[in-house]
């Protein structure tokens, strides 16, 4: 947009408009700038629209809404298809007057300096051409370089790309010698002939015109400033800035040379000194002998001096011839003379001491000139030898057929030379190579057969390992067994077990023999049952035809034959009943089996048969049975319906509740009904160790310690072991019960009623600070601990309250895992072990422990399992003294050891 | 010793000696394929060093006509009069050319430039960036070989060149 911004001004400003230049984009514009610069806009477009309208806004309302009507139908009638009235100008959106404006300028009439005159002359032509030129190139996209044809090849290519070098050309002028100017009309080549490279014609032409414009300038502004102020004219001016930059030139050189006293014997600074010290000849010219800077500067320190002494000399000679003054001047003459000869001799003194400094230089000359003269020997020799390689190389040239076919010869020879001693060398090497290998191959079949040998060590070791682990294990076993033995009573010998088992197989045999026996008896019975019926049945038939005949003529054979008809009846019934009656016995057979179990199972678990042999008990209880018959009658459903009773038939198959009231009768019933005899295992376990166990707390709802998580695990284990068919978990609200659970990796069931018992104030305290805080609680606690309730919590009593439902479901269900904690494990074990009140609070649930309860009749049996992962001791004992006056020793006396 | 010169037809020899001047001054010195048919390389060589010396030492000596007549007597007279007429002619442009070998004095010295303008349109690190470089080659003679040195500068950059240059060109106008 600001690219647009920037050339709608541009253009409004050429239409007239003063924008100024703080105003960056049509955003910034004014209404007073924006109604002007339409109408300046209409203006040029249309004059005849333009011409009534003012390019000021005026102050008055209804003037300004007249101008802005007039200008917005203005623009309509030019064409502009948008939404345009009063309120574009007055009330202007950014966007509508960038549109209106866009629109106006757009309508300007074109730029006339697009297609106007261009630039006329030799310089128009270069940018016209140079023009013409760029634009082809930009109007051309890139090519590859393969790909172009020779129009693209020409623009693109790198064939037209030289460095901008340049080189001196010589330009013909007028003036000098007639001789370069028969040279400019005759031998000089053209100008584009000149440089090395065509290429290089522009850049030096350029350079040449450049330098001669730049002197030509800088001639001009000196003239002019400095030059005419000298008042010479231009040739002598030159000629003394040339002496003055000499000598400022010298002046500067003898300035940074070191002072020497003495001038060399020459007597004028000559270019050809200078050539030879600048390496006249020597193509190149950049570097300069060494040594030569010292040379440089005597001459160019001392040029001076000799002229001087001369002048000198010339006055002393001058000074010389004597006057021929008067007599009376003869005196002073003399005394001149003497004076003059003092001071020739003052002076011839000082030549003298300036001759001896001469030759001291000369010597030094001297020594310095050797020293030249060995370097130009050193020179020449190194020069010499690159002649003679030279004239060597030239004295091969003639004869190069020659020379080359001697030189091929030579190469010849050394190479069949290097054949051949490749050759001989292959000869060696073949052999070397083939020893190298075979060594190679045993190194690496030795290298095998030591590996193998390792792996077989190992191996070996291994077994050793193993046998002796083995030997040990058996060593173990025996001694085992030997202690076995040695415990085994003495007496029984091998040959009872041996005789009873063998009366076993004996039996066994007998058994089989009967059986087989009286299969084949039955069999026997069956058959002769078959071929009775069968005769019946064909005397049935046989009589009945007989009969049927003479039936309808005899009275009597009717009448016997209805009587048939009756005995055919009766004996089927007969048959039917004698049936019925093998099927009762069976019956009944199975029911005292049945009883038999009962008794086996139930009977066997009492305490009256205590230490009895399952037979014995058997006999017995049916012995009871029958005495039970004889005192005892069964309950019948007419006579005694208004009594209170409940039977239960086949151990829970079908319940009859006759007459059942009340509270206990009906609980009774629940408790019942509820009850079954399937055989299954209730596992009890508290959780894993908790941190606050650790501290030895009570309560809180901590999570596990370390051990507490490893006991998890071990539980997990020890449960996958059991392999327990459809093992219910049942675990508390609390976080120690639920992380114990997770470890199983089971479904769980949370109950909130297997929460710890709530200790009230006293939670998450040790004993220690409930006897700080409260011993007169702590010492009633101790008085009765089963009824005792902590202040705002609760006591064993309610616990069991509240667990009654969780023990209605355990006896419910089968195989249960319970989770919870110390006081509630005390409960649910204290009713399956049927313990007292007294002793439930002080029953011993360890942490890390399970116990497996088997329901039994008359009871359970309980199996400690100990899962082998340490855990602090829970269990405080009744202390001795429970007065609420006790000391702390005596109340903390018991507490067990914690952290 | 310019001996060997005789062997070139008359009529080529002003020529021959104008294009050994062109070669003092800086451009082309003739080839050896132009006049292979005339010399031997060896006679090729020869000459074309005594030539060159004997121009160096005719300008840088600054001998006078005799003197110059006098190395050159036992040529024939028509290639004596083409040499003291190339002499005559080109004296000028040589002793330039010697003047400007001797100003290069210093160990480096500038012999050429050049330079182009780019717009650097973006880095690697301004997608944006829009400014002028100046690419300014210098040619730098450096103990007889020409050293390529090609510097890139900004704006800035530039301007510190140009002020130190001018600062240079006001010392040499002082000297003047």
């Amino acid at each position: 947009m600001e690219e647009v911004d920037k050339i709608l001004i541009h253009s409004l400003r050429q239409a007239g408009t003063l924008v100024p230049p703080e105003i960056q984009s049509v955003r910034d514009f004014p209404p007073e700038l924006v109604v002007e610069a339409a109408v300046r806009c209409v203006r040029v477009v249309r004059p005849a629209l333009g011409a009534p309208l003012s390019t000021l806004l005026p102050p008055g309302m209804s003037a300004r809404f007249r101008l802005a009507s007039d200008l917005a139908s203005a623009c309509q009638e030019l064409g502009f298809s948008g939404d345009v009235g009063y309120q574009t100008f007055l009330y202007s959106s950014e966007h509508d007057t960038r549109r209106l404006l866009l629109f106006l300028v757009e309508k300007l009439p074109r730029d006339e300096a697009e297609g106007g005159a261009e630039p006329p002359g030799k310089s128009g032509t270069l940018l016209r051409a140079i023009s013409a030129c760029i634009r082809d190139q930009l109007g051309t996209p890139w090519v590859p370089p393969r790909c172009r044809t020779p129009r693209f090849q020409r623009l693109q290519g790198v064939g037209h790309l030289h460095p901008f070098s340049t080189c001196p050309l010589i330009l013909p002028h007028t003036g000098g010698s007639p001789e370069l100017q028969e040279y400019f009309r005759g031998a000089a080549p053209p100008v584009p002939a000149q440089p090395p490279q065509p290429a290089r014609a522009p850049p030096a032409l350029l350079e040449t015109h450049t330098a001669q414009l730049s002197t030509h300038h800088n001639w001009e502004t000196e003239w002019g400033s400095i030059g005419l102020a000298s008042r010479l004219p231009p040739q002598e001016y030159v000629g003394r800035k040339r002496l003055q930059a000499r000598l400022r030139a010298l002046e500067s050189l003898r300035q940074a040379c070191p002072p020497r006293p003495y001038g060399p014997p020459e007597g004028s600074l000559d270019p050809a000194w200078l050539q030879g010290a600048f390496g006249a000849g020597g193509e190149t010219g950049g570097a300069l002998p060494k040594g030569s800077r010292f040379t440089r500067t005597q001459h160019l320190t001392h040029e001076q001096d000799p002229q001087v002494l001369l002048q000198q000399v010339r006055v002393a000679a001058e000074a010389l011839p004597p006057s021929k003054g008067s007599e009376e001047g003869m005196g002073m003459r003399q005394a001149g003379e003497e004076a003059a000869l003092e001071a020739t001799l003052a002076r011839l003194e000082v030549e003298i001491e300036g001759r001896r400094g001469e030759a001291q230089a000369a010597q030094l000359g001297l020594a310095q000139a050797e020293a030249e003269v060995r370097q130009g020997r050193l020179a020449l020799g190194s020069r010499q030898d690159a002649l003679r390689l030279k004239a060597q190389a030239l004295e091969l040239l003639p004869d190069a057929q020659g020379n080359l076919a001697k030189l091929q010869l030579v190469v010849e020879a050394s190479s069949q030379r290097i054949v051949s001693l490749a050759g001989q060398w292959e000869r060696h090497r073949g052999p070397l190579l083939a020893e190298y290998r075979h060594l190679r191959a045993l190194r690496d079949s030795a290298q095998l057969e030591s590996s193998r040998r390792l792996s077989e060590i190992r191996a070996l070791h291994e077994r050793s390992c193993s046998a002796a682990d083995e030997a040990r294990r058996k060593e173990e076993l025996y001694k085992q067994l030997v202690l076995e033995l040695e415990a085994l009573p003495r007496d029984i010998s091998r040959a009872v077990y041996t005789r009873r088992i063998l009366e076993i197989v004996g039996n066994i045999r007998k058994q089989k023999e009967e059986i087989g026996k009286i299969l084949v008896d039955t069999r026997v019975l069956q058959k002769e049952i078959n071929t009775l019926v069968g005769k019946l049945e064909r005397t049935f038939s046989v009589t009945d035809e007989l009969l049927f005949k003479d039936a309808k003529r005899d009275e009597v054979v009717r009448k016997a034959y209805k009587y048939l008809a009756a005995l055919h009846e009766n004996c089927a019934q007969l048959i039917h009943t004698i049936e019925d009656t093998g099927t009762i016995q069976r019956e009944i057979r199975d029911l005292e089996e049945q009883i038999e179990e009962n008794i086996r199972q139930v009977k066997l678990s009492s305490p009256d048969y205590k230490g009895c042999a399952q037979e014995e008990v058997v006999a017995d209880f049916l012995k009871r049975i029958d005495c039970y018959k004889a005192t005892y009658e069964p309950l019948d459903d007419q006579l005694d319906s208004d009594l209170s009773y409940i039977k239960i038939f086949d151990v829970g198959v079908r319940y009859l509740a006759n007459r059942v009231q009340g509270h206990v009768q009906s609980r009774t019933v629940y408790y019942l009904m509820n009850i079954h005899v399937t055989p299954r295992a209730i596992y009890l376990s508290r959780h894993g160790e908790s941190q606050l166990n650790l501290r030895g707390r009570i309560g809180g709802d901590s999570g596990l310690s370390p051990r507490g998580r490893q006991y998890a695990t071990a539980l997990a284990e020890f449960i996958r072991n059991q392999h327990i068919r459809d093992l219910k978990v049942w675990t508390s609200h609390m976080k120690r019960t639920i992380e114990t659970a997770e470890a199983l990796d089971v479904p769980y069931e949370q109950w909130k009623a297997l929460n710890e018992l709530d200790a009230g104030v006293c939670e998450e305290m040790s004993y220690e600070e409930i006897q700080a805080r409260y011993p007169q609680e702590f010492a009633l606690r101790d008085q009765d601990k089963y009824r005792y309730r902590y202040p705002k919590g609760e006591s064993y009593e309610d616990l069991v309250q509240r667990l009654e439902p969780v023990i209605m479901e355990l006896e419910r269900q089968e195989n249960v895992l319970v989770i919870c904690h110390q006081a509630v494990m005390r409960c649910l074990l204290a009713y399956f072990l049927d313990k007292s009140a007294e002793e439930l609070p002080y029953l011993k649930c360890p942490l890390h422990t399970v116990l497996k309860l088997t329901p039994v009749a008359y009871g359970c049996e309980v199996e400690s399992i100990f899962l082998n992962v340490e855990a602090v001791n829970t269990h405080r004992e009744r202390p001795q003294n429970v007065d609420v006056s006790r000391a702390t020793a005596e109340a903390l006396l018991t507490v067990p050891d914690h952290y | 010793m310019l001996r060997l010169l005789e062997k070139l037809p008359p009529g080529q020899a002003l020529e021959f000696l104008h294009k050994i001047v062109d070669g003092i001054c800086g451009r082309a010195y003739p080839r050896y394929q132009d006049y292979g048919s005339a010399w031997s390389l060896t006679e090729w060589m020869e000459v074309l060093e005594e030539t060159v010396a004997y121009f160096k030492t005719a300008v840088g000596r600054n001998m006078s006509d005799e003197e110059v007549a006098e190395q050159v007597t036992e040529l024939n007279s028509n290639y004596q009069e083409a040499i003291t007429k190339c002499l005559k002619g080109r004296k000028e442009e040589i002793r330039n050319a010697l003047v400007e070998r001797v100003n290069a004095i210093s160990s480096t010295q500038l012999q050429d430039f050049d330079w182009q303008l780019k717009l650097a349109l973006s880095s690697d690190k301004i997608s944006m960036l829009q400014m002028p470089l100046l690419n300014l080659d210098l040619d730098v003679r450096e103990n007889g070989e020409i050293k390529p040195i090609s510097i890139e500068m900004n704006k800035e950059e530039l301007q510190n060149l140009i002020n130190a240059l001018e600062a240079a060109n006001k010392v040499v106008l002082q000297l003047k």
